[in-house]
């Protein structure tokens, strides 16, 4: 029994040394432009998540403010980050209100979906 | 139903298959040479039919995860779709993998019994069952701390096989009614096996959820914590009930409540797969 409790004690400490919190399921932890926001200009839109995603299955649509797609290569993964998922479009943005919609499949498998408006000044 | 749904389906049969399989091989092991020679030529049914399912069921999780992914039915029918999930993401990696072991349980079972049979059924499907923890939540990590998580994993889905799985064999011993010795002694290896597997559950448990969650006890305010905590529920009884055997109906020799409590300790049992199923698919966070 002082074996069991032994071992339960060690997994305790183990637990308290690792549990930074983490997520499963990506969450939008980041994004530029923020949500909400009205900014100069915007050349990209870069969304950070809470996990990192299969690039397959995740993208971002960029729409204006009457709903037409902006023109834009799919969202790449950042090279240096699997966490952030970088949509550049084709041509600078004009004025107006945007809406990001992202829909990513975290590495967990698991599918998540939001969106939110930004500004761009005129 | 939308893929969501049947994705929990699919888990639920993979589980079961994947689990019977390996505690069934490994009762084999451990249960003694008398008590294998009885009960291993009525397992043959049971080990083929859950051989074909979990192929069959790891199969069909393929493609409901490629209609997931996409997020319509209509992308398991996408040639392109289904190799991107299967060659592109982590998880079809580690499927593609799963299913050749998967297809190997077929030559395997129609093999004559004997070691070889038994070693690689044991093997094959500790593979399968270990390897269960490389996905879902567990690869929610990276570095030194996704490792840890995912070993950890593996660990508690090989003692629910070890102890779900065990039950099987041994209600099919008891039901044969073998002799008292035979039987007294089966189900004290069964019970020594299945207190490891138990502690084992326990403390990898405990360390799963805190990994996931940041805690292991349950918060109600999430389903995630809910389900959670109904899984805990059902494994107490579990326990109740597998203590009731060791401490009270063993030394007493009732070997007909023993049976009768072994089948309620299989019915929780699927019942936890069950939770465990819903589980897997729940942001633990509570947001969507």
């Amino acid at each position: 029994m002082t074996r069991t409790l032994k071992a339960g004690a060690f997994a305790i400490g183990l637990l308290l040394a690792i549990s930074s919190q983490a997520f499963a399921h990506a969450m939008l932890e980041k994004a530029a432009p923020s949500a909400g926001s009205t900014v100069a200009m915007a050349d990209k839109i870069s969304l950070h998540f809470t996990e990192a995603l299969e690039p397959h299955f995740s993208t971002i649509t960029l729409t204006t403010k009457d709903g037409k797609p902006v023109a834009a290569p799919k969202a790449v993964p950042d090279p240096a980050d699997a966490t952030t998922l970088v949509l550049t479009p084709a041509a600078a943005l004009a004025p107006g209100s945007y809406h990001v919609a992202w829909a990513v499949v975290s590495v967990d498998t698991h599918r998540t979906q939001g969106g939110f408006d930004f500004t761009v000044k005129p | 139903m939308s893929p969501d749904t049947v994705l929990l389906l699919v888990r639920f049969v993979h589980f079961w298959a994947v689990f019977g399989l390996f505690g069934t091989a490994l009762f084999g092991l451990y249960a003694g040479s008398a008590a294998r020679a009885l009960v291993g030529p009525k397992l043959g049914g049971p080990v083929a039919l859950m051989s074909v399912a979990a192929l069959a069921s790891g199969l069909v999780w393929l493609f409901v995860e490629a209609a997931h992914f996409g997020g319509d039915w209509a992308d398991c029918g996408d040639p392109e779709t289904l190799s991107a999930v299967a060659f592109g993401t982590g998880f079809g990696k580690l499927w593609i993998w799963r299913l050749l072991l998967a297809c190997g349980l077929l030559p395997i079972v129609t093999m004559e019994r004997g070691p070889a049979r038994d070693g690689l059924l044991i093997a094959v499907s500790a593979m399968l069952a270990g390897s269960l923890g490389l996905t879902g939540h567990a690869a929610m990590d990276i570095g030194v701390r996704g490792i840890l998580h995912q070993v950890n994993h593996a660990a508690h889905l090989l003692a629910v096989g070890a102890w779900l799985g065990g039950l099987l064999p041994l209600a099919r011993l008891l039901a044969a009614r073998p002799a008292e010795a035979l039987r007294a002694d089966a189900l004290h290896r069964f019970s020594t096996v299945g207190i490891i597997a138990v502690g084992t559950i326990l403390i990898t448990g405990v360390v799963n959820a805190s990994m996931i969650a940041g805690s292991p006890i349950p918060s109600f305010s999430t389903e995630w914590g809910r389900t959670l905590a109904v899984k805990l529920v059902l494994v107490a009884f579990m326990l109740a009930a597998a203590l009731a055997n060791r401490m009270i109906l063993m030394p007493g020799a009732r070997y007909r409540a023993i049976a009768r409590l072994v089948l309620l300790e299989q019915t929780l049992g699927l019942a936890v797969l069950a939770a465990a199923s819903l589980l897997g698919t729940l942001p633990p966070d509570g947001a969507m």
